[in-house]
């Protein structure tokens, strides 16, 4: 079943960037660029998205990719909403499709979703008109921490094509991961996961993706290395023996790091366990591009919200012409 | 896509002596013949260039010189004709800083049309608080290009004073808005469109009159 509603190039949505494909994702980095310059104005707010009504769902806890999100569609000019599950009917026990409906009858445009479950996102697109876009859905994806990760890359290299790319750590339960990976092979990078066995998934090697063995051959193989933080509850899980551990095998160290190439740089979509999976003079240090992230984070979510909202960037020529 | 009638919509040659004033047949990217659009060209490479010169001694003569002048065209036209005017007055007044806008997220029919133009981006090459602004636009039409460009601008901040320099006035104005200094008015119908190119896009100055296949909607 797919819901009746507004669809821009992209269709409705954005669930993930499996769906997408390079030039699809090369467009949204494109249109995130002028958007980055909004953000260094006095007045930073423009008003594109005027009288448009944007829910944030978040039912899982977030604070960077809720912030980010808020702040790109306030640049807009676009009426937010936030609910988190605590205080809201979701913790009454209201069904997700029940809080979406609930939402559509007070006439709003978009929902920006965050929900523990895989699916999630896709489940609630399918049911309801408004736009909706992917804010983390399980472990399934999170398609606009990869699409700033993807823009971080091409701002330091030029192009994300021919880079090579290691993710290192939790790939088995990570959306970033599973995002970047699909963004970046589709980018045409070389991309390759480093971590525990445990927390690798198997047969990854079928999409095209390298396992090294080895922190300090990732290092010394890729142009950017994809730090993932790890997630404190799995070693509860067994998957990792101690955090001392982990970290004496797979933590990123500027000793470690003296092995990189010249250009190589770090990312880590946050929030980090300094001393864990990236020592602090690492994620402090000059190879470091932890906060441009942070940055881009904005200008990519005012992109996605932009073009799902009627940007076609593929019917640019056209409108132009016609619009003078 | 024109019938072959539509050569009776063009107006007689309006341009100086000198200027082609002969019909074309332009094929847009194929050349089939359901795809071709009729051009009249009216201002060649030579009289575009006079036109530019004269503009630039307008404004030159017009404005104090010791405001504090900066030059802002509008994306992608405007940019490459503020860039002109600024090298015409760099020996009298030195280099005038030059700014460009990308009106697209000030536009007032966002969600009417059917697509969006591409996002460019806007810069701004110094504070625009107490300086004399100019805009500068190849082709005034409707009028909602500067407005979109007025409302971005004051999110930069107060300029003293800000003025409009246009190539081409073609008439058809939906606002208040008149401009300061215009190289030529151009006056044509609702099923034609003036045309500005510039060397730096297209390859060379040059002014032509487009039939369009149907009326424009209401756009600047």
């Amino acid at each position: 079943m797919t819901a009746q509603g507004r669809e821009s190039g992209f269709g409705k949505d954005l669930i993930g960037l499996e769906a997408l494909t390079g030039d699809q994702i090369e467009a949204i980095l494109d249109t995130a660029e002028p958007f980055k310059e909004i953000s260094e104005r006095k007045i930073k707010k423009v008003p594109v998205l005027r009288g448009q009504t944007i829910v944030n769902l978040f039912l899982e806890p977030s604070t960077r990719t809720r912030i980010s999100f808020e702040f790109a569609e306030k640049r807009l000019s676009a009426d937010t909403v936030n609910i988190s599950s605590a205080g809201s009917s979701v913790q009454k026990g209201e069904t997700l499709v029940d809080t979406a409906r609930n939402l559509e009858a007070m006439r709003i445009h978009m929902v920006v979703v965050r929900h523990g479950s895989s699916g999630a996102a896709k489940f609630l697109a399918d049911r309801i008109p408004s736009n909706v876009i992917n804010a983390g859905d399980g472990q399934h994806e999170h398609p606009t921490q990869a699409l700033l990760d993807l823009l971080t890359i091409r701002d330091r290299f030029g192009a994300i094509a021919g880079r090579r790319v290691c993710i290192v750590g939790d790939i088995l339960h990570s959306r970033v991961a599973r995002s970047n990976i699909w963004g970046l092979l589709k980018c045409g990078a070389d991309v390759a996961v480093c971590g525990p066995r445990t927390l690798i998934p198997a047969g990854i090697e079928e999409l095209g993706v390298q396992r090294l063995d080895s922190i300090e051959e990732a290092i010394e193989w890729c142009d950017v290395l994809y730090v993932l933080r790890l997630q404190l509850e799995r070693m509860e899980g067994g998957y990792v023996p101690s955090l001392r551990e982990y970290n004496r095998v797979f933590g990123v160290s500027s000793e470690r790091l003296g092995r990189a190439g010249d250009e190589m740089i770090v990312l880590h979509p946050g929030p980090m366990n300094r001393g864990v999976e990236i020592d602090s003079d690492v994620a402090d240090g000059p190879r470091s591009v932890i906060l441009p992230q942070v940055t881009n984070g904005v200008a990519v979510r005012m992109a996605v919200l932009y073009l799902l909202a009627g940007g076609r960037p593929e019917l640019a020529e056209d409108a132009k012409a016609a619009a003078r | 896509m024109i019938a072959a009638g539509a050569r009776s919509i063009l107006p007689p040659d309006r341009g100086p002596p000198g200027s082609h004033g002969c019909l074309r047949r332009v094929a847009r990217d194929g050349s089939s013949e359901a795809e071709t659009t009729l051009t009249h060209n009216v201002l060649d490479e030579a009289a575009a260039r006079g036109l530019l010169a004269e503009l630039s001694a307008q404004l030159d003569r017009a404005i104090e010189p010791d405001a504090r002048l900066i030059l802002i065209g509008i994306h992608r036209r405007g940019d490459s004709i503020a860039a002109e005017i600024g090298r015409h007055l760099e020996p009298t007044r030195g280099p005038v800083p030059i700014g460009s806008l990308d009106i697209t997220l000030y536009r007032d029919d966002f969600g009417q049309v059917g697509a969006l133009p591409l996002v460019g981006t806007t810069r701004i090459p110094e504070s625009i608080e107490d300086a004399h602004i100019v805009i500068v636009d190849d082709v005034l039409h409707t009028g909602r290009t500067i407005r979109a460009a007025l409302r971005e601008l004051s999110d930069f901040g107060r300029a003293r004073r800000i003025q409009l320099c246009v190539l081409v006035d073609r008439g058809g104005r939906q606002l208040p808005i008149q401009p300061d200094y215009v190289g030529r008015v151009i006056e044509v119908g609702p099923n034609q469109d003036v045309a500005v190119r510039v060397a730096d896009t297209d390859g060379a100055w040059g002014v032509d009159i487009v039939a369009l296949p149907t009326a424009p909607e209401a756009g600047a």
